[in-house]
């Protein structure tokens, strides 16, 4: 395979600020909030912006953007790098993104384990064979991104509704990618819950299964309560009880890591954002003390 | 859960199998690869279409409010099964759909209403110019200047035979009127996007300006091409105001300003 840049094999040295969410809590960046937050400026940690969103964006929103970085942390969380698609890396968004990350001082990236290419894009996530020989091949894609964009990067493990190979389970195919490719984890806790439901596993034995020094940051969001069977993976519903749980748990093994709260459906005032927010830190300020 | 591929597969298997997967959800009338569950794979079809559709029907609010919600899915459906767009930029995939009910869908979808294409680039233009990197100084001073004017590069002008902009779910005309509708749309010094509807004259006027820059004075002499006396007169009377409006409206920026711009 072509590569992207002259790699170099082994741990890339990223300063640190490139690749760390900031403690606390944070929610997604999204354009019709854009006026709001800079009209109240909530207590917020950090917010987090899907880069295909904002890339080249110019005018009014450009100009808030850039008045968004100078009073929050900007992180970014990916959807179209496609890491296991079976397509040829996207050297020229790898570059856009790269400029982009640098020029709003972007301290974290991160994307997802899932294709989002069949030769074209797909703009949505499709799972990865759970096999060997994607292991190998994601891990040496996510290796050429992190040398393109010259930092760390986080994969998050996505949810997803079938398998399409299940020579390894879930679990081992997400721990062999982190080992293999050297880079950190965005721990969906959502996600965890509901493919846990989904295909019939452990959710807390998933999350014990899972290495502490890899995880840079958490996800939270709400499901869908099951149709067919299903629980799917929404992000337009309050959090549910047990993710909650879930997360506590999380918090127990990992520390207060920083964790983001998603909602990208069914939008509720911000008032109401901040307050599911303010019940996610009073989860995760106990386990600061522990 | 259901295995779709021999026991320590290669990765060009995987692949394949990934592709044909691909291939269902974007048009599940496409058989679903060998040992996947249906009804899983039905579902992760439905969200992917779910997903554009939200994607898309932000982009084109009206278009989506105007549609019966059973077109607007076929049509975004149709989209999907035929798109191989490789632009990883939301906005960028948005405006892909415009072009595709322009040139595509017609032959595609026949019962598509002719309004649709038009509606779409006009909705398609608005987020366009907001977005646009392009940006202006700030704003001049004092009267129309003298030296050459131009249009700024975030003016649109189009002509449609459908009335776009006054398109509602009460006020959708069984046939396009007898004339055109001449729109302007741009986005001022302030960031924000405006549009009117020309009037012959301005129309005309901005056409002019389109292909090459006029001093104001000039503009009266050139426009149009053959003047009888009246229509002189009538010029005299109505292009001064409409110049220094389109001037203080940030349609017209000095040639020196356009061209930095560039």
């Amino acid at each position: 395979m072509r590569r992207l840049a002259a790699a170099t094999v082994g741990v890339i040295a990223t300063p640190a600020d490139l690749a760390t969410v900031p403690a606390g809590t944070g929610i997604g960046l999204r354009r019709a909030l854009l006026d709001e937050l800079l009209a109240q400026r909530p207590a917020l940690d950090f917010l987090e912006l899907a880069p295909e969103n904002w890339i080249g964006l110019g005018g009014r929103f450009g100009e808030r953007l850039t008045e968004i970085g100078r009073h929050y942390p900007l992180i970014a969380h990916g959807l179209s790098l496609s890491l296991g698609g079976p397509d040829p890396l996207d050297a020229r968004f790898l570059h856009q993104l790269r400029t982009f990350l640098d020029t709003h001082g972007v301290r974290s990236f991160s994307d997802h384990l899932a294709a989002t290419t069949d030769g074209a894009q797909l703009y949505d996530l499709m799972p990865l064979p759970f096999a060997p020989a994607m292991v190998r091949y994601v891990a040496d894609r996510i290796r050429q991104v992190q040398d393109v964009l010259g930092r760390r990067i986080a994969i998050e493990n996505p949810s997803y509704y079938l398998a399409l190979s299940d020579d390894l389970t879930e679990l081992d195919f997400l721990l062999e990618v982190l080992e293999q490719a050297d880079c950190d984890l965005l721990l969906d806790v959502n996600n965890v819950y509901v493919n846990a439901m989904n295909h019939g596993y452990d959710a807390e034995a998933f999350i014990a299964a899972i290495p502490p020094g890899r995880v840079r940051y958490l996800h939270v969001a709400g499901h869908r309560p099951p149709q067919q069977g299903l629980r799917i993976d929404t992000h337009a519903e309050p959090v549910a009880e047990p993710v909650w749980a879930l997360l506590t748990g999380a918090y127990r093994r990992f520390g207060p890591l920083p964790t983001l709260l998603e909602r990208d459906g069914n939008l509720p005032p911000l008032t109401a954002l901040l307050a599911e927010l303010a019940h996610c830190r009073a989860l995760q300020q106990p386990g600061r003390t522990q | 859960m259901r295995v779709s591929v021999p026991p320590v597969a290669g990765l060009a298997e995987l692949q394949a199998l990934q592709r044909d997967f691909a291939a269902y959800l974007r048009d599940p009338a496409r058989p679903l690869p060998a040992g996947l569950d249906p009804a899983a794979a039905a579902i992760y079809a439905q969200l992917f279409r779910r997903n554009l559709s939200s994607l898309l029907g932000a982009a084109y609010p009206m278009l989506r409010r105007l549609l019966p919600p059973a077109q607007w899915q076929l049509l975004v459906a149709r989209f999907y099964a035929q798109q191989r767009y490789t632009t990883p930029l939301f906005p960028g995939i948005a405006g892909e759909f415009a072009r595709w009910l322009a040139e595509a869908a017609p032959a595609d979808s026949p019962a598509m209403p002719d309004w649709v294409a038009e509606l779409a680039d006009w909705e398609w233009l608005e987020g366009d110019l907001a977005r646009s990197p392009a940006r202006l100084g700030p704003s001049p001073t004092g009267p129309l200047p003298r030296g050459p004017l131009a249009l700024s590069p975030l003016v649109r002008r189009r002509r449609y035979r459908w009335p776009v902009h006054r398109l509602a779910p009460e006020a959708i005309p069984a046939r396009p009127p007898a004339q055109p509708s001449e729109l302007l749309m741009w986005r001022d010094r302030g960031q924000a996007v405006r549009f009117l509807a020309l009037s012959p004259l301005a129309a005309q006027l901005l056409a002019r300006l389109e292909q090459r820059p006029h001093a104001a004075a000039a503009l009266g002499v050139v426009l149009p091409a053959q003047q009888p006396a009246g229509l002189r007169a009538l010029l005299e009377r109505h292009l001064p105001p409409l110049l220094e409006w389109l001037w203080r409206q940030d349609v017209l920026i000095t040639l020196e300003e356009a061209e930095a711009c560039r």
